[in-house]
């Protein structure tokens, strides 16, 4: 019998969960086929598809589906609701399978398990399971242990702490401040940072500056610090993440700049990117924002990047 | 202590005049004008959406007429909303004003709307603060039928401008109902006020469905005061968003009418299967619902970068592929001009008049 080929579109959540999802179909035997990194044509797709202003990875994200869609028997849309308590995605992502069939005419089946963190953990997972099992025509314990062993994990780990070790990117991005160099810490959301040609390469430009580029994944403890300092608790997964980053980034002594990455509307960022400048950033240390669409041209985030390491190579001289 | 909360629709002519009479010391802000928005957008970040920029504006000119003290609703929604008061509060205070800050973190939880009117009012009594809360909503849910009979005369009118002077006329006896007992004596006056205007009798309006985000949907100010725009160009208006069906869908002190938000969610399943946040699943469902009852198309107004409205706006765009259903989109913020906008009114309600005649092809 030939295997079911599950199609998943490389963007938005997949740089975060990705590595997860492909374990877990493949050990429900499934045959997994990921779209290629996003190149200027995948990106040309997503707007020939997209209605309104959407943000640049979600037309990312539906460029992505767009080239996945003839190949593949079904198409895995997940909707992430939360994957913590008392937070939400951005509702963009929450609507994603819904955009997806809007958007586009011909799809193959959409698999869109909801994954949304209660109260009561078996309930969160019962809801992710029971559409991928009736889908596939599992029992509801196998697809149940398959997500207990690779997808429900939030708990210990929060929003793109599963980034995979393989990733291409990984190579040559600090986790950590190098003593002695420039350290310069990239904050983002994983799905702008980790798309080489959405963030248009900017970690390996960093490098070429002869600056070291420094990506901190914050855990839950470095979270649940950086909310203390702020007046409200960010509910937005994600966002979340880029203020405890960003807080790290400031308290650590090594890091000499910081630049927040976000795409041009984005609605969550446009707040954090307030509190950040305003209300973390209280030892004044260089700060650049980054904001993102598909006009951003190579040279005009490397010209900003080049004057904004110069600038820091200035002041520590 | 002099307390303020931003505008949103008639909101503030619902609960000013009740809580003065319980000794809170409220300062409406002004009424907003282009300063307000200047002023707002002048200190908002780049992409917040318009409400905050108003809202902040608001807060700013009352402030300078002597506010000291903000109440602004949060929440922990998906949608920015519940993010406000925080971000504001910090702009407020690097511009030097000094003043207390209250947000009810739950504006959802009766027991929390009770709590926040007893700790800013000489209310102590719990059961009053159930009392007048209560009388709040109703007053809230009568300036809306009074909007509603507005809709429906507006485009009949024989006068030109003259349901306008009936609804401010209603706004005014609405306001002075400050009982329970005063507002149901106050109704039927409204309703006969109405009745009084002179109407072209035989005229059969094209209808056009209002949705979108709550704000923009019910705040003239922030969308140019599409729905008198509507009227005069004798296009009725069904709105499907009202503040007082918001709070009965939280509250219920209306119980025969049906929870909004819970049909919405049954109207819109197929095309959206999960409340995407702020009002998207009330503008899916509807869009169907419109498509349903025979309204002759749905306008969709949202602010610039509202998230919900996005995703809701890329659904019922399909919608109308799918069903040959005229469906418009507009977003606002500061840029938008008033030319635009009646010259986009104009074409889609030509279109819809067309359309209804049998002058244009359905699909």
């Amino acid at each position: 019998m030939r295997h079911l080929n599950i199609g998943i579109p490389r963007g938005l959540l997949f740089h975060s969960y990705g590595e997860a999802w492909k374990l877990f179909f493949r050990e429900l035997g499934c045959e997994v086929t990921v779209s290629p990194e996003t190149n200027a044509d995948i990106l040309k797709e997503g707007i020939r598809h997209t209605v309104g202003d959407l943000c640049l990875p979600v037309k990312t994200f539906l460029g992505h589906a767009a080239v996945l869609k003839d190949n593949i028997d079904v198409l895995f849309i997940p909707r992430y609701v939360s994957v913590e308590q008392e937070s939400y995605m951005c509702p963009k992502m929450i609507g994603l399978p819904d955009v997806t069939r809007a958007c586009m005419v011909n799809l193959p089946p959409v698999l869109d398990p909801m994954f949304h963190v209660k109260l009561n953990k078996e309930q969160t997972v019962r809801e992710f399971v029971k559409p991928v099992a009736k889908f596939l025509s599992l029992s509801p314990a196998a697809v149940s242990a398959a997500c207990e062993r690779h997808l429900n994990r939030h708990e210990e780990a929060p929003a793109g702490q599963h980034r995979q070790a393989e990733h291409p990117l990984n190579e040559g991005v600090g986790r950590s401040a190098v003593p002695g160099r420039m350290n310069i810490s990239v904050i983002g959301r994983p799905y702008l940072l980790f798309d080489r040609h959405l963030s248009k390469n900017l970690f390996h430009f960093i490098k070429k500056l002869g600056a070291n580029p420094v990506y901190l994944n914050p855990d839950r403890a470095e979270i649940r610090e950086a909310m203390a300092v702020i007046p409200k608790w960010v509910y937005w997964d994600m966002g979340k993440e880029v203020v405890a980053a960003a807080h790290m980034s400031f308290k650590d002594e090594r890091i000499d700049g910081v630049v927040n990455v976000c795409s041009a509307t984005c609605g969550p960022d446009s707040f954090t990117g307030d509190l950040i400048r305003k209300r973390l950033n209280q030892r004044n240390k260089p700060y650049m924002s980054l904001s993102l669409d598909e006009h951003t041209s190579d040279v005009g985030i490397q010209t900003r990047l080049e004057a904004f390491i110069d600038m820091i190579a200035k002041v520590t001289a | 202590m002099r307390l303020t909360v931003p505008h949103m629709g008639l909101l503030s002519t619902a609960y000013t005049r009740v809580l003065r009479q319980y000794g809170v010391d409220m300062q409406p802000p002004p009424a907003a004008t282009v300063r307000t928005l200047n002023l707002g957008v002048k200190h908002s970040p780049e992409f917040a959406c318009l409400p905050f920029k108003i809202n902040l504006g608001n807060m700013m000119e009352a402030l300078d007429n002597g506010a000291d003290a903000i109440l602004m609703p949060g929440g922990y929604g998906p949608c920015r909303f519940g993010y406000y008061g925080i971000i504001q509060e910090q702009i407020l205070r690097e511009l030097g004003y000094q003043f207390r800050m209250s947000t009810t973190d739950n504006p959802d939880r009766l027991s929390d709307m009770i709590d926040t009117i007893r700790d800013i009012s000489r209310i102590k009594n719990r059961s009053d603060g159930y009392r007048v809360f209560f009388l709040i909503l109703m007053r809230m849910a009568a300036l809306d039928r009074a909007t509603a009979l507005y809709h429906y005369y507006k485009p009949r009118e024989i006068d030109r401008g003259e349901t306008d002077a009936v609804l401010k006329e209603a706004v005014r006896v609405i306001d002075r109902a400050d009982s329970y007992a005063k507002l149901f004596r106050t109704m039927p006056s409204v309703k006969k006020m109405f009745r009084s205007v002179p109407i072209d009798k035989g005229f059969r309006p094209v209808t056009v469905g209002i949705l979108g985000e709550i704000f923009v949907v019910i705040e003239p100010f922030a969308n140019l005061e599409i729905e008198k725009k509507l009227g005069e160009m004798r296009v009725e208006v069904r709105r499907g968003v009202w503040l007082s069906d918001w709070l009965n869908d939280r509250f219920r002190f209306r119980p025969f009418r049906r929870n909004q938000t819970a049909y919405a969610k049954k109207l819109a399943r197929g095309y959206l299967n999960y409340p995407a946040g702020g009002e998207s699943i009330e503008t899916v469902g509807k869009t169907l619902l419109f498509q349903k009852k025979g309204v002759d198309g749905v306008l969709h107004i949202m602010p610039f970068t509202c998230m919900p409205e996005l995703v809701a706006s890329t659904i019922i765009n399909r919608i109308s592929r799918d069903r040959g259903y005229p469906v418009l989109s507009m977003t606002f913020d500061e840029h938008v001009s008033e030319a635009n906008i009646i010259t986009r009114l104009e074409a889609f309600s030509d279109l819809l008049e067309r359309r209804r005649n049998g002058s244009i092809s359905r699909h």
